[in-house]
């Protein structure tokens, strides 16, 4: 385990809540990010990160002392989870009333390769987001749009989690359930497909 | 947990990530050398590293951004002095906000640079810089510029918050006709676009265009290229028009637009020398004409929907035909809007004052400055632009030259055109000289005798507009009404003849020399000379170019269907739709003729040609020459009583193929013969009547969906009438009063609208008019009503045109309807002095002659024998008029026969 991981589980064991709290705050730019990712378009502007965060915590304290009496994952990939868990409930929230019973059992597994498309769909076809989108070449950008989508779901959330979710090989690991070695190797095969996807010989 | 072995190029592939998220920007050859024997791997992968990290990088900062500023709107954050009340916009540059600067306690708009701008120093900086720069523009047409800020990270400017829409906003609405003035307040500009009359629009288009221009001017004056016109940058408030984003377009340039290619948005309005970078006061001026085109059709002058093939449309010199999309915009304001759009910069006005002066030219209806490319200065600037001119032989040239000579006749202008093809010439011959040796004479030639045929084109459109434009009404319909007086909408004259003539031969010879690709030009030139000769009175000639017409179209078919199938399916529809017109003109000219029955065959081979065309069926002009060939041929019908009969062909005819049977007996006298060619007739009419009551169900079906679907087209919206008036026609054959009251006052109805619509428009009051006073009067009170307003127009148009023979034509007739004595020797009057002037006119001796006429039988009703006679006599000596009869239309043939026969009748 590396050091960060051990040192973070200690201070929690250590410190408590006072330290949760902190580490929560250290951490906040990381799941503030996983929250903007994964919130559905249409609830940017009605739903604030900064609430889903409030009410991530409120789970995340609570459940606490469950997690520090067998910890499997480190500090952060839990709050992760937990946070990821708000987020759908948010969604559940929000769409209740359209969705179906089908769709939300759907949603309640999180992390699900439905989402992640969805979410990657939302950032390159959000009709809002004209100057970012505007940077990167337009032919690139459909290209990877369409390698994307044709890729299967395992593959699609290896890419998602390390790229638009910024997490490392291990944290990775860990949120799938996998070695180190399998989610390594699983990375490079997932972009090596991507490549051959965006550019078929 | 033991660390376990992680993939070699994957350790690399996470610090290349981390280093991409530090703004570095590593180059995969480092990697790949740092681990040789993976670098094959490393190279595939590192490429989509690069992608998907820019992609999740501007993904990042978008939605920052978006939660950020949707949660100021939200919470009324105070940014510094200003306290967020809602948010009003977003756009590519950023989002808008209304805002109380506190201080002050003004409202002012807020407008927060996106993350893109706000990101770099050297971008702040200068935006810093530019933004003291525009805040000094003070003009009552800019919005201004207060200043700027910046607050917990946020970069904004703070300007006068205008209460109102963008024009773009407005376009949208006015493209949406049921939203039209129910929305708008009054005094205000979108209020005025929306409810006003065409005129009254027009002139708020104008108005509209000269302030914003004055703006510019304002601010070129100070050195500003605002870089950024469009519909989305002027603000409607109440009654001012306001120019926003001075200036931000410069800010933005360097940062997402060129980095990425330009915004589509902005770039549909850019001028052509923006695309290398390069933008002055013109461009703006450039900007601002296609805003105007817009605005005035509702649709962008340049839609192309890729930034690809906007560039390339822009660049290639494709003149933008502004009536050709909305006929009812007055000529000098295309003219200057045109001019102000022009693709050269060279060409454009040169100052946005001189714009707002041509604009205030033409508020003020005085003469506006810029002038319309003739087609002649249009060959001297392509002669310019095209260094391989030598093709430009000099029997083109020549030919120009002969047009140029018959249709200035004898003006200044005649001279002027004379130097500018002498120029064109000159550079001709000496490009002919310079790079002749090096070319293959032929094969320049042959790739140039193309546009020089297209130029022909040009020159020929433009004559007919010319003549179209003088006659005050393009329509070419020739009523055989009850009175069998053939009314014809132009004033053509033999020289318009003689130069179409002339311009005619160079076409044919290119017929000749070309195989298919301008067969469909050459069939298009030939309809319209027969189109001349048919309104000149000349049916016979007018129907041998009509059938020469046929006959190319019919080769470039064969042609067509022998070799390149499909290569251009656009090409081949208007080559169907080419065919139907031609067909139509035809049909109406051999039923000017009296032959009626083989009118009625090229009808029926109209509706053939459509009905076994699905690709026609889908396309309105197609859909339109079928119905009127419908109309015609329920027309036809109907004209019971009409002898259907033509002279022998003359001899000038030669021996061209014959076309379908026909009857030729000559008809001079009311003999026997004819009565039963009459009943014959009349038999036939009865067996088709069932059939012409279909027809015309099917005709109004089909236009009135045309109409519907075109509101504008004008053309349409009159054959819609036609069609009612058939309807009426047939009702009344069969006794049935209320249907024929019920279609007269659709066709009313439908040009009282075309009429309140253009109430300003001489064309629309002279169909108006027109058409009334071509029905039956005293069907209902409405068509009186109709007829006296007819008449007054007619009155007004005559006054306000004093020249225009049409106008003086239409009150004749109107005076004519209305059938009194006194009204008739008005009429008379008016009706020598057009056959005096214009002599060729057939259809003012038909109407003179129905004139004295009617004086005849108003005599002979009150006893008046030798009066009656002598008006009888002088009708048909006006008919006669110094001709032997074979040189004569049939119809007047026709008509002096049936004169004499009642002449006859009362010397018995």
């Amino acid at each position: 385990m590396p050091e960060t991981v051990r040192d973070d589980l200690e201070r929690l064991v250590d410190g408590g809540a006072t330290e949760l709290a902190a580490l929560f705050e250290e951490l906040r730019p990381r799941l503030e990010r996983l929250v903007e990712f994964r919130l559905h378009s249409g609830l940017r502007g009605r739903v604030d990160t900064a609430d889903v965060l409030q009410e991530a915590f409120l789970t995340i304290s609570a459940r606490l002392p469950g997690f520090l009496e067998s910890p499997d994952v480190s500090p952060f990939v839990w709050m992760r989870r937990l946070t990821l868990q708000c987020v759908v409930d948010t969604h559940r929230h929000h769409f209740r009333h359209k969705r179906s019973v089908g769709k939300e059992v759907k949603l309640s597994r999180p992390a699900a390769g439905d989402e992640t498309s969805l979410s990657i769909a939302h950032a390159l076809f959000d009709p809002r987001m004209s100057p970012s989108k505007a940077v990167v070449q337009a032919e690139e950008l459909e290209r990877l749009r369409q390698a994307l989508d044709a890729m299967d779901e395992t593959d699609r959330e290896v890419l998602a989690l390390r790229h638009f979710e910024r997490l490392s090989n291990n944290e990775t690991a860990e949120e799938l359930g996998l070695s180190t070695t399998a989610a390594s190797n699983r990375y490079i095969r997932a972009m090596a497909r991507l490549a051959e996807l965006m550019n078929p010989q | 947990m033991p660390t376990e072995p992680r993939h070699p190029v994957e350790i690399l592939a996470e610090e290349f990530a981390d280093r991409l998220r530090r703004g570095e920007t590593p180059s995969i050859e480092e990697y790949a050398q740092r681990l040789p024997e993976q670098s094959d791997t490393i190279r595939k992968v590192f490429t989509p590293i690069l992608a998907i990290e820019r992609l999740s990088d501007g993904q990042l900062a978008d939605q920052q951004f978006e939660a950020r500023t949707a949660r100021l709107a939200r919470d009324h954050t105070q940014l510094g002095d200003f306290r967020i009340v809602r948010q009003v916009g977003r756009g590519g540059m950023g989002v808008v906000y209304e805002a109380i600067q506190q201080s002050l306690g003004r409202r002012v708009a807020l407008k927060l640079l996106s993350p893109e701008v706000a990101s770099s120093a050297e971008q702040l900086r200068r935006f810093q810089l530019e933004a003291a720069t525009f805040a000094k523009l003070h003009h009552t047409n800019i919005v201004p510029v207060f200043g700027i800020g910046e607050a917990d990270g946020l970069h904004f400017y703070a300007m006068q918050f205008i209460d109102g829409i963008t024009l773009a906003n407005a376009i949208s609405q006015l493209s949406r006709p049921q939203s039209l003035t129910n929305a708008t307040k009054p005094g205000t500009i979108e209020h005025a676009l929306a409810a006003s009359s065409t005129k009254d629009f027009m002139r708020t288009v104008a108005r509209l265009g000269r302030d914003v221009a004055g703006a510019l001017q304002h601010a070129h004056e100070q050195g500003i290229v605002h870089r950024d016109i469009k519909p989305g940058n002027l603000m409607l408030e109440d009654a001012t028009v306001w120019v926003t984003d001075f200036g931000i377009a410069k800010l933005t340039d360097e940062t997402s637009q060129t980095k990425t290619g330009l915004l589509l948005g902005t770039l549909r309005y850019m001028a052509p020398e923006q695309f290398n970078g390069q933008a002055d006061a013109r461009s703006d001026i450039y900007s601002l004409g296609l805003t105007l085109f817009e605005l005035l059709t509702l649709q962008p002058a340049f839609a192309d929907a890729t930034h690809a093939t906007l560039i390339k449309t822009k660049l290639s010199e494709s003149p933008l035909r502004l009536r050709a999309l909305r006929p009812d915009v007055p000529r000098d304001l295309e003219t200057i809007i045109l001019k102000a759009g022009a693709t050269d910069s060279q060409t454009r006005y040169q100052t946005a004052d001189a714009l707002a002066e041509d604009l205030q030219r033409f508020l003020d209806d005085r003469p506006i400055l810029a002038r319309r490319a003739s087609s002649v200065e249009r060959l001297v600037r392509w002669s310019r632009r095209n260094p391989t001119v030598a093709g430009l032989s000099f029997a083109v040239v020549a030919s120009l030259a002969a047009l140029a000579i018959v249709s200035a006749g004898g003006n200044y202008r005649m001279r002027q055109t004379l130097d500018q093809l002498q120029a064109a010439k000159q550079l001709a011959d000496q490009n002919l000289r310079e790079k002749g040796v090096a070319l293959d004479v032929a094969e320049q030639q042959r790739s140039l005798a193309a546009n020089n045929l297209a130029l022909a084109i040009e020159a020929f459109e433009e004559i007919m507009h010319n003549i179209g434009s003088r006659s005050g009404s393009g329509g070419l319909s020739v009523e055989l009404n009850d009175g069998d007086v053939a009314y014809g909408a132009g004033v053509v004259t033999d020289a318009d003849a003689e130069m179409l003539g002339t311009l005619l031969r160079f076409f044919d010879r290119f017929g000749t020399e070309n195989t298919t690709s301008l067969l469909k030009e050459t069939a298009a030139a030939n309809r319209r000379v027969g189109d001349i000769l048919y309104q000149l009175g000349r049916v016979e000639e007018a129907e041998t170019s009509y059938l020469t017409a046929l006959d190319q179209i019919n080769r470039l078919a064969a042609e067509n269907a022998g070799g390149e199938m499909g290569d251009d399916s656009s090409r081949t529809l208007g080559s169907i739709v080419e065919k139907l017109q031609i067909l139509n003109a035809l049909g109406l000219t051999v039923s000017a003729q009296g032959a009626l029955d083989e009118a009625q065959q090229y009808f029926r081979q109209t509706a053939d040609v459509y009905l076994a065309d699905t690709a026609a069926q889908k396309n309105s002009s197609a859909q339109f020459e079928y119905a009127r060939a419908l109309n015609l041929r329920t027309s036809t019908f109907s004209r019971i009583g009409f002898p259907q009969a033509r002279p022998l062909p003359r001899e000038a005819r030669g021996n061209r193929e014959s076309p379908p049977a026909r009857r030729q007996n000559a008809t001079k006298s009311p003999d026997p013969a004819l009565r039963r060619a009459r009943a014959a007739f009349a038999a036939t009419a009865r067996q088709v009547h069932r059939d012409s009551k279909t027809l015309n169900q099917e005709a109004i079906r089909l236009l009135g969906a045309l109409v519907e679907a075109h509101p504008k087209r004008v053309d349409f919206a009159i054959e819609l009438t036609h069609a009612y008036r058939e309807q009426a026609r047939i009702a009344r054959l069969e006794l049935d009063s209320s249907t024929a009251h019920e279609a007269n006052r659709a066709a009313l109805e439908l040009l009282e609208r075309l009429l309140r619509d253009n109430s300003e428009s001489p064309y629309f009051r002279f169909v108006f008019a027109d058409t009334v006073t071509s029905m039956p009067v005293g069907a209902s009170r409405r068509n009186g009503l109709a007829l006296s307003r007819a008449i007054r127009i007619a009155g007004a148009l005559v006054r306000e045109y004093p020249s225009m023979p049409d106008y003086l034509a239409l009150k004749a007739k109107a005076l004519l309807a209305r059938g009194d004595s006194d009204s008739s020797a008005d009429a008379v009057r008016i009706l020598e002095q057009l056959v005096d002037d214009y002599p060729a006119m057939a259809q003012y001796r038909l109407l003179l002659a129905s004139g004295l006429q009617r004086l005849s039988n108003i005599d002979f009703e009150s006893q008046r024998i030798g009066s009656a006679q002598e008006r009888l006599e002088q009708a048909i000596a006006v008919l006669e008029a110094d001709t032997e009869s074979d040189q004569r239309p049939a119809i007047l043939n026709i008509y002096i026969d049936r004169l004499k026969q009642q002449l006859e009748e009362i010397q018995q």
